[in-house]
């Protein structure tokens, strides 16, 4: 077993509009204060520091270390999005087991203007300007409607199926006081709501929020009730975008993930997993092992909650912070694994999957990876 | 606007787009231009926020591109490209 362990968490809350003054560097701060206070440890214990924002630009890791006072022996920043937690996450912890570092921190977030956020997607890559914002595309919500409709008739799934996630994460936002929708959401709702791409209707698609999260990654030595991590596993460029998105890089690490944790995805107690859309909710847990029929995974499983998945409300519900948002699952992991996620608490919760996914090349993601912690 | 142009391994003769450095499937570095030719549109969306119809077209040669759809698109579509880089599927042969 890995000598590193979590230590703590931390988030500066969820803002859909932020005040004015608001900076990216700001919120990574919040962020990191939050998660120092959750480990009881002190910023001049941190020697290592690993970050991920799409706004931090022009600034640098270095140019949050120097801001933050954080001297350090060890440093990176991460472009993995969606995967980057999960990535960071590796690193970090290779890190302190090789003893570069003692206490790593580990910081994503953004803060968007519209303008910035428009910006950002269409010039997310050289492909992405060169033959999709010229459509245009309108950002990746077209490109995982038409994936969404694709996986709908692989699975015969129809789309309350997809609504069903989205109503069954809602109903654990209300147990979020950080998340950004907490009321209730119906199925009635969900069917009765505007369409963005169709079949995508507004609560299939991410509240964009400005905010941050954060991990501390130490020698166990210093972290009193810490998160192990039993295994780790990261798969980049699965298919060179050769495929149709229906499986992901998760697909291939899940066997060698699992033989390493000892146990299977049923001995998990809560599950996070990526949740750009609710059709990549399901296709993540198929390929992590949890049930290749769709239809009885969402109606069997995730819909009546027996399976805790996304218990912060995801980022449909809670909200997605940009690059925190690869980072998200990981904070809410540590929550319910440390017993500190409140009304959403999964009693006992123990063993915990974060998946990570995200970096659409062209038409999905490439970037994959999950972790498998335990208390 | 012209046919949408995809990319050959000159190699191993897999097509591909967008184009890369080197080869995914026989690890050469060398491709040639060629017309992408008619493809079937398995999917489509309309993002409703300005109107635009999307599809994802699949190539008889192999590869996916994601176009705009013409007015007179249907399944067995062609691509072209517009001076702006963008591609459009368009109907007929």
């Amino acid at each position: 077993m890995s000598t590193a362990a979590l230590a703590g968490s931390g988030e500066s809350p969820y803002q859909r509009h932020p005040p004015p003054g608001t900076t990216t560097a700001q919120v990574l701060a919040r962020a990191a204060l939050d998660a120092l206070d959750n480990a009881g440890l002190d910023a001049r214990q941190i020697d290592g520091l690993a970050v991920s924002s799409f706004t931090l630009a022009p600034d640098h890791a270095i140019d949050l270390a120097w801001s933050l006072g954080l001297h350090l022996r060890w440093l990176m920043q991460d472009t993995n999005g969606g995967a980057g937690g999960v990535n960071m996450l590796q690193h970090a912890a290779r890190a302190v087991e090789a003893g570069d570092a003692r206490a790593v921190l580990i910081v994503a977030g953004d803060h968007f203007t519209r303008e910035g956020f428009t910006d950002l997607v269409d010039n997310y890559n050289l492909v992405t300007q060169q033959h999709l914002a010229p459509l245009p595309f309108g950002g990746p919500n077209t490109l995982f409607a038409m994936l969404t409709e694709r996986h709908a008739a692989a699975h015969g799934l129809e789309r309350a199926d997809y609504g069903a996630v989205a109503v069954a994460q809602r109903a654990w936002a209300g147990g979020n006081p950080g998340a950004v929708y907490r009321d209730p959401l119906s199925l009635e709702e969900y069917l009765a709501a505007p369409m963005v791409a169709d079949p995508l209707c507004l609560y299939d698609c991410v509240p964009v929020v400005t905010g941050a999260d954060a991990v501390l990654v130490c020698d166990a030595e210093l972290a009193s009730d810490g998160v192990s991590i039993r295994a780790l596993r990261l798969n980049f460029n699965y298919d060179d975008q050769e495929g149709d998105g229906l499986r992901t890089g998760l697909a291939d690490c899940a066997d060698a993930l699992w033989a390493d944790a000892g146990f299977g995805p049923y001995d998990t107690d809560v599950t996070m997993v990526y949740d750009d859309y609710p059709a990549m909710v399901l296709i993540q847990l198929a390929d992590l092992g949890y049930g290749v029929d769709a239809a009885a995974l969402v109606r069997e499983r995730v819909a009546p909650r027996r399976l805790a998945v996304n218990t912060s409300g995801g980022q449909l519900s809670a909200g997605q912070a940009g690059a925190a948002g690869g980072l998200h699952g990981l904070v809410e992991a540590v929550r319910q694994l440390r017993g500190q996620a409140g009304d959403r608490q999964v009693p006992g919760a123990r063993r915990a999957l974060v998946a990570g996914y995200g970096m659409v090349c062209y038409r999905y993601g490439a970037c994959a990876g999950a972790a498998v912690l335990e208390r | 606007m012209s046919e949408l142009q995809i990319f050959r391994c000159t190699a191993c003769g897999v097509h591909l787009f967008p184009e890369r450095l080197r080869c995914p499937r026989c690890g050469a570095w060398e491709f040639e231009a060629v017309a992408a030719g008619p493809g079937r549109v398995e999917e489509r969306t309309t993002l409703r926020r300005g109107g635009v119809r999307l599809g994802s077209v699949r190539l008889a040669s192999g590869p996916v591109v994601i176009a705009r759809l013409g007015e007179d698109a249907e399944d067995v579509v062609r691509l072209e490209e517009h001076p702006d880089g963008a591609i459009e599927a368009r109907g007929g042969q």
